[in-house]
């Protein structure tokens, strides 16, 4: 009954839904790029590390070459990008119930779980006045 | 009305009832995405003994849409009437799914005898054997649901998966995005795949540059056409109904690090899936 962020993707989001609904948060795929930098090295990685960095297409990497620039040390030529799994992804849906009631519901992934950010459910108020 | 000297038989009572035998019972099946709900399987037996038996089975189903059951047993002789109510909770249509099968036997063995009501229970409108009409869990109106959806880190895209047991038909998705410096061309496209396989791509109509916010509504109305000056940016989707485990998705050519969306809105009609 909270809002929650995923230690896995650090996405947040309200559980429940403004309508009452359970929320069954899944992590994103992470975007992986494949790049250049300026010594020529190829690096590759998730997108979200690259945040030092200022990714260039290759329109605005040959647009620096025609000036007879080289690339800067923060710049890196994007050469593909990808969209993969994310490692230690979260899936909050329904694996299976256990107990002798089925009362604990087993999530299909635990990812690396979730922090509470606010424990107050934010839409209460609001379903209360739609009755 | 039979008589006999000794011993006056039982005659049926009104109109006919459904005899049933005491290896005969009731089996609720409910399908539910709405926490707090709470059911009740009710109705009256006529015993042999001519004794008008009513009954009341409290029934909690999970609110993750999986159907859950429970056994109303019954006793040799007629059954009247029987109804599914919604005692706790206020779900609208297209929330809580109900079945009440006639049924013998248990686990792997049971035999369905027969169905005797299936559909959506509302706070305010129940199911009612006999009189209510048996309806599939896709058929007619879904619950129209407003999902506020994961905000998701800087350097991701916005991702929404349509959750178990549920099938979505998407009217309308808004979300905004943040750009950082990074001086390139964003193209953000919305994509719908099947939980690994894009089906439909539908790609905004203007780009976002650096250091920009701009807000995205997707939805089959169409495309602002001539110059776009406001902060509104529109993606012209078509009516794509999506099922379990399908996801919804941004796909941004030129996403930079710092890039950031924002969590979406979305409009969507929900039936249960399966039921």
């Amino acid at each position: 009954m909270a809002l929650k962020r995923c230690n896995t993707c650090l996405g947040e989001y309200h559980d429940p839904q403004p309508d009452g609904a359970t929320y069954f948060h899944v992590c994103p795929l992470v975007t992986i790029i494949e790049g250049r930098d300026a010594a020529g090295v190829t690096v590759v990685g998730p997108l979200e590390s690259f945040g030092g960095s200022a990714l260039l297409d290759a329109a605005a990497v040959q647009a620096i070459r025609d000036r007879g620039d080289a690339l800067t040390p923060r710049q890196l030529e994007v050469l593909a990008r990808r969209e993969e799994p994310r490692p230690h992804r979260r899936d909050e849906h329904t694996l299976r119930y256990e107990g002798e009631k089925g009362e604990r519901r087993v999530l299909r992934r635990e990812g690396r779980g979730v922090t509470v950010l606010d424990p107050r459910d934010a839409f209460a108020e609001r379903r209360g006045r739609a009755l | 009305m039979i008589q006999s000297a000794a011993t006056p038989a039982v005659a049926l009572i009104g109109t006919e009832g459904l005899y049933v035998t005491g290896d005969d019972h009731l089996l609720l099946t409910v399908s539910n995405s709405l926490a707090g709900v709470a059911v009740a399987l009710s109705g009256r037996q006529l015993h042999k003994s001519g004794d008008v038996v009513p009954f009341s089975e409290p029934h909690t189903p999970a609110s993750d849409r999986s159907a859950t059951t429970r056994v109303a047993r019954l006793a040799r002789g007629w059954l009247q009437h029987l109804t599914v109510t919604v005692t706790t909770g206020a779900p609208i249509g297209g929330q809580t799914f109900a079945r009440v099968d006639l049924v013998r036997g248990e686990g792997a063995g049971r035999i369905v005898l027969a169905t005797l009501a299936a559909g959506y229970v509302t706070a305010r409108n129940g199911l009612a054997w006999p009189g209510s009409a048996l309806r599939s869990s896709i058929e007619g109106a879904g619950a129209l649901r407003s999902i506020t959806g994961a905000d998701p880190a800087a350097g991701a895209e916005v991702s929404e998966t349509v959750p178990t047991g549920a099938r979505w038909a998407l009217r309308a998705l808004r979300v905004t995005l943040v750009t950082d410096a990074t001086v390139a061309n964003r193209e953000v496209a919305l994509t719908f795949d099947d939980g690994v396989t894009v089906y439909a791509e539908y790609p905004s109509s203007v780009n976002q540059t650096a250091t920009q916010s701009r807000a995205y509504t997707a939805s089959s109305a169409g495309v602002r056409g001539g110059a776009a000056t406001s902060l509104a940016i529109m993606i012209a989707t078509a009516p794509i109904v999506a099922l379990s485990g399908h996801r919804i998705r941004t796909l941004t050519t030129g996403l930079a690090a710092g890039d950031n969306f924002g969590a979406p809105q979305l409009d969507v009609e929900e039936w249960i899936e399966g039921a």
